[in-house]
């Protein structure tokens, strides 16, 4: 191999490393600003389930956690994590369960009650708009002080209207609830278990 | 026979009248301008379908909408796939189309679209990514534009204003920057009392190194929060809330806006709305620059409720009061800034010689908490797992001796809306 062989490769693997510190910091750089805090005794895979959680979780527009509280349980191979952040944006937490096995993690389930009040309330306003919801509720039912709004991933909306971030409204004692499209402002789908 | 097809005709004549009737107004309910041509229907059972006549390609567009949030200046891309179900090759040249119905109007010089054009054949599938820039002098708010694949429009009964698009997806662009203005008070919520007073405090903290104006009112759009169904109306007039404080909220500082309650004495019902903070930055539109405001009116009862009852046996007397409440509504002062109150009763009881002393032999805390679907609808299904509050109960549990006779039962609720109580005579299992 010639001297400017050499040479090349040493330029590239030096053109490598830089471009590897430069991505390092600046994934560090984009990084959201929460902290983890485990409960139980943190596992020894601590690191990759905090790298892949942060590739996992949805906050809300808007919203922005302040810290995630993670608990996990092992079962034989398989890691249960049950996530619950918050944030001082929302009264409410969002919670997340996982399951970590052989390097991948899986998110098996959610409740995302951390909604910017603003988009609560207009998502509230939107279900009671509603003439089959209003019915339902009745005129004298405080809509704002009984129901649980919740967001709902694309990838659960799909099997009901389509693929994109839509809004439950629920009122438990009525068994009613509405899904919500904010975009659009309207109800896209009512379930009514009565 | 003939009487046989005759009703057969005629019920087909009467259910295509039906459906087309009710398809009609629930599209024009819905979309003034637009009607599907009832020539263009047939009717298949009880479904409406397009007619497979009316040419069009058939394609399978993934996704139908997207969203992004985009600061000025910025850019993002979305990768959209489109399979051809048609039984022919079809060509695809996406267009951006401006959607009239948005907020701002979207330049269509900010999207781009690769590939610009392409054939694909029966069953192929072809991936085209759609890049937005948006510059820096962009208006901060909501932007919508069509992604249109094919020239297919829907056929309308008359002239339109705008096509209405088959083989199109709908793109939302949020365009937004940081608030200047940290709202650190986004709601108030409490449970108030009918004839009390209530000062609350909205924390607003400007990042920004300029002074920023601020011009706190109270949001005129009520209908927004009872609509049209709801004949109640709030609790309370929105003279009943005073506001007051600073005119800017100056670079680097915390200001403080007071708010005041009284609540009248006759109120009844529940008073939702917003102070809107009229913050003079663009970046927060009119619904982030809103303060949620959500009391509830209750009337603290004076007297208890009385309830007689006769006993006919000698055996110890057994009093069991609960609250029982659903969550997000649970306990008194629930989201509130105030200290929370916790349900409690005051309960008496007499016989004919007088007060009887009751004891308080147990005071249980217990709630219902659901794992399962069966209470939720099917899009929470993947909160099954997770524990959800559904209710929680507080009983409290009196003994008295027993004695035959009439007795005297009194129960004073406090901090609760809803009781439950029973008496037992004799032994209790």
């Amino acid at each position: 191999m010639g001297y400017l062989s050499k040479l090349f490769i040493a330029a590239l693997i030096v053109i490598l490393l830089f471009a590897a510190a430069v991505s390092i910091n600046a994934s560090e750089k984009s990084s959201s600003s929460y902290e983890f805090i485990w409960v139980s005794t943190a596992p020894a895979e601590m690191d990759m389930v905090e790298t892949k959680i942060k590739q996992q979780i949805s906050p809300y527009p808007g919203i922005e956690y302040d810290n995630i509280t993670l608990s996990a349980s092992r079962e034989n191979d398989k890691l249960r994590i049950h996530a619950i952040a918050d944030s001082s944006d929302s009264r409410y937490s969002d919670r997340y369960d996982f399951r970590y096995r052989d390097n991948d993690l899986i998110r098996v389930g959610y409740v995302l009650e951390a909604i910017p009040e603003s988009v609560r309330s207009e998502a509230i306003g939107i279900a009671m708009q509603n003439e089959n919801v209003a019915s339902v509720l009745g005129p004298a039912t405080n809509a704002y002080g009984v129901s649980s709004v919740k967001q709902i991933l694309p990838e659960t909306s799909e099997k009901f209207h389509t693929g994109k971030t839509l809004i439950s409204v629920t009122w438990l004692d009525h068994s009613l609830s509405a899904l919500v499209d904010m975009d659009t402002g309207g109800v896209v789908q009512m379930w009514n278990a009565q | 026979m003939i009487k046989s097809k005759g009703i057969q005709i005629s019920g087909l004549i009467l259910t295509i009248l039906f459906v087309s009737m009710a398809f009609i107004s629930a599209v024009s309910a819905e979309v003034e301008l637009y009607s599907i041509s009832e020539e263009k229907m047939i009717v298949d059972d009880t479904e409406i379908v397009l007619d497979p006549d009316m040419d069009f390609a058939k394609l399978n567009i993934n996704p139908r909408h997207s969203r992004m949030q985009l600061k000025p200046g910025s850019s993002d891309e979305i990768t959209v796939t489109v399979i051809n179900k048609d039984n022919k090759t079809i060509t695809l040249e996406p267009k951006a189309v401006a959607s009239p119905y948005e907020e701002n109007i979207f330049d269509q010089r900010w999207i781009s679209i690769t590939p610009a054009s392409k054939d694909i054949e029966p069953d192929a599938k072809q991936e085209f990514t759609i890049k937005v820039n948006i510059p820096e002098h962009a208006d901060i708010g909501d932007y919508g534009i069509e992604i249109t694949f094919t020239d297919d429009v829907l056929a309308t009964p008359y002239p339109a204003p705008y096509p209405q698009y088959i083989n199109s997806m709908h793109l939302y662009i949020d365009v937004w920057t940081p608030p200047k203005v940290q709202i650190q008070t986004p709601y108030l919520s409490d449970r108030v009392e009918a004839g009390e007073e209530y000062d609350y405090e909205i924390k607003l903290k400007n990042v920004a190194d300029m002074d920023i104006a601020i011009d706190p009112k109270i949001s005129d759009n009520q209908w927004n929060y009872y609509g049209p169904y709801n004949m109640a109306g709030p609790a309370f007039e929105d003279d009943a809330i005073t506001i007051t404080g600073p005119s800017t909220v100056k670079a680097g500082d915390t200001a403080v806006v007071n708010v005041h309650i009284e609540v009248p004495d006759d109120a009844k019902g529940a008073y939702n709305g917003a102070i809107n903070l009229n913050i003079d930055d663009p970046s927060i539109n009119e619904w982030e620059g809103q303060v949620q405001l959500n009391f509830n009116v209750w009337t603290q009862p004076d007297e208890p409720y009385i309830k007689k009852f006769i006993t006919s046996t000698e055996g110890t007397i057994t009093i069991e009061v609960s609250s029982n409440e659903f969550n997000y509504g649970r306990w008194m002062g629930a989201g509130s800034q105030n200290e929370k109150a916790e349900a409690s009763f005051d309960v008496e009881l007499e016989d004919v010689s007088g007060k009887v002393e009751l004891d308080l032999i147990k005071t249980t805390y217990s709630g219902t908490v659901t794992l399962g679907a069966s209470e939720f609808p099917p899009w929470e299904i993947d909160g099954v797992g997770i524990y959800n509050d559904a209710a929680e109960v507080y009983v409290q549990t009196y003994e008295a001796p027993g004695a035959i006779g009439e007795w005297t039962l009194g129960i004073l609720p406090v901090n609760t809306e809803r009781f439950d109580y029973s008496i037992t005579i004799g032994a209790v299992e």
